[in-house]
């Protein structure tokens, strides 16, 4: 069966992106088109793995991430940050938020394929 | 210092109200006493008089002083302020450009490689079409990169005809063989001796018949070969076009996420001129109300706190999110 990925952006074209790479290489993706979509997404059903921006509108990455890890579904699952955002201070909020990864855009389709690969074990 | 007055507008009263009962009570004609007592008590009152109008001058002075004094810094307060705000927007204007530079060089970038995919995707499926064309057209291409196959092609068809001209061969000297048969049968009837000499011919027709059939089967072996071959150097050409457009496709996946880094640096430029436009208008506002400024220092401290304000909302526009200026792979970090 299929993994399940969660891909949380609030650029379309990113989210397609995303998708597309992760569809062709046989993951089951849904979509999120900002922090509070990703969240509701996320209450409902279980994901192997997600996806998230940092800048996004009504909830950002990093409380995202942290309102995720709330959740005793998502205590352990693998979050991805996927964001233009590369400086050292941001990334450890983002390890203080409970991420499990800092990817910075723009992305190599081989290299998001070979970190999910690891990611998932 | 309103005690200091009371204390001596008290001892006068006393001292007039001593003098005017003394001079009553002694030999000194009332009229002199009199005088002499209204002369103390006006020049006393004059002294008290001018004591005030010392004090409140002095007290006038020093407060006019302090006011200078606190103008004084407030004015240079402002200056300070002025030239951090102009330091500011210079800033801004700075990380503008350099926003705008980011999202020119993006979009070069990201075009650039759009374009080269294109281009490459485009030769890559002209190849494939090509190479099915020629293999269901059979005509004569002397491209290059068709040459190999069009060989084995070649050789192929070379066989393929060996191979026609020996089955028709072999079925003409079969056909025979056949009619040899059956006239054996008819001979068979007539003479022993004749059919003796019919079984040599029919031998030595038969070995032929084997020799042809094998080579007919060796012929076939190698056109079988040939047709492997071919079906390789198909699946080979395939695989290298699929390979090249994969590659194709990844290059454009990377490039066509400059369309959220260049959205995210308009964003941050907006911002940025959104920011500067209300510090103008701050600074508009109150150049109207610069005539208030050298009357009162209360209009300079509301400048002030305007102004700081303004100071403080230019700042925090001043982060810098993003310092990408191409499409190439960003990094990846794994926390342990």
């Amino acid at each position: 069966m299929a993994k399940k990925i969660l891909t949380v952006d609030d650029s379309i074209s990113m989210r397609q992106m995303v998708s597309f790479t992760l569809t062709e290489a046989g993951y089951d993706v849904t979509e999120a088109k900002d922090g509070q979509d990703g969240l509701n997404k996320a209450q409902n059903q279980y994901f192997d793995l997600i996806f998230t921006d940092q800048n996004m509108p009504n909830i950002d990455g990093l409380t995202f991430i942290q309102m995720l890890r709330c959740l005793p579904e998502h205590e352990k699952t693998p979050i991805l940050m996927l964001t233009t955002e590369a400086s050292d201070e941001m990334k450890k909020l983002g390890r203080a938020a409970g991420a499990t990864g800092w990817l910075v855009k723009p992305f190599d389709p081989q290299k998001l394929l070979s970190v999910v690969q690891k990611v998932l074990g | 210092m309103p005690n200091n007055k009371l204390l001596i507008a008290l001892l006068l009263t006393i001292f007039m109200i001593s003098g005017i009962l003394f001079f009553q009570s002694s030999d000194v004609a009332f009229a002199t006493g009199q005088i002499i007592t209204l002369c103390i008590g006006a020049l006393a009152w004059i002294a008290m008089l001018m004591f005030p109008t010392h004090a409140g001058s002095e007290q006038s002075s020093q407060s006019a002083q302090s006011s200078s004094t606190d103008t004084s810094n407030l004015s240079s307060s402002m200056t300070n302020l002025f030239n951090t705000m102009q330091s500011e927007l210079n800033a801004q204007i700075v990380a503008t450009e350099t926003e705008l530079n980011q999202v020119k060089s993006l979009m070069d970038n990201a075009i650039d490689d759009l374009v080269d995919s294109f281009v490459s995707l485009e030769a890559t499926t002209r190849i494939g079409q090509n190479l099915i064309h020629h293999m269901i057209s059979n005509e004569n291409n002397n491209r290059d990169e068709l040459n190999p196959f069009r060989d084995r092609q070649t050789k192929s068809q070379t066989l393929l005809n060996d191979t026609s001209e020996l089955l028709k061969k072999l079925i003409k000297d079969t056909k025979q063989n056949k009619a040899a048969a059956a006239s054996l049968n008819d001979l068979k009837k007539i003479s022993d001796n004749a059919s003796s000499i019919t079984l040599a011919e029919l031998q030595t027709n038969g070995d032929l018949l084997h020799k042809e059939t094998k080579e007919v089967s060796y012929k076939v072996a190698d056109m079988i070969d040939e047709n492997k071959a071919i079906i390789s150097m198909v699946a080979d050409e395939m695989a290298a076009t699929n390979a090249q457009v994969a590659k194709d496709v990844q290059v454009a996946i990377q490039s066509l996420q400059f369309q959220d880094m260049t959205t995210q640096l308009i964003t941050q430029c907006t911002e940025r001129l959104g920011v500067m436009q209300k510090m103008l208008s701050t600074i508009e506002s109150l150049g109207q109300s610069a005539s208030n400024i050298s009357t009162s220092k209360q209009p300079m401290q509301e400048w002030q706190t305007k102004l700081v304000a303004a100071n403080n909302e230019l700042k925090q526009a001043s982060n810098v999110r993003m310092k990408q200026f191409n499409v190439d792979a960003g990094s990846v970090e794994l926390f342990s």
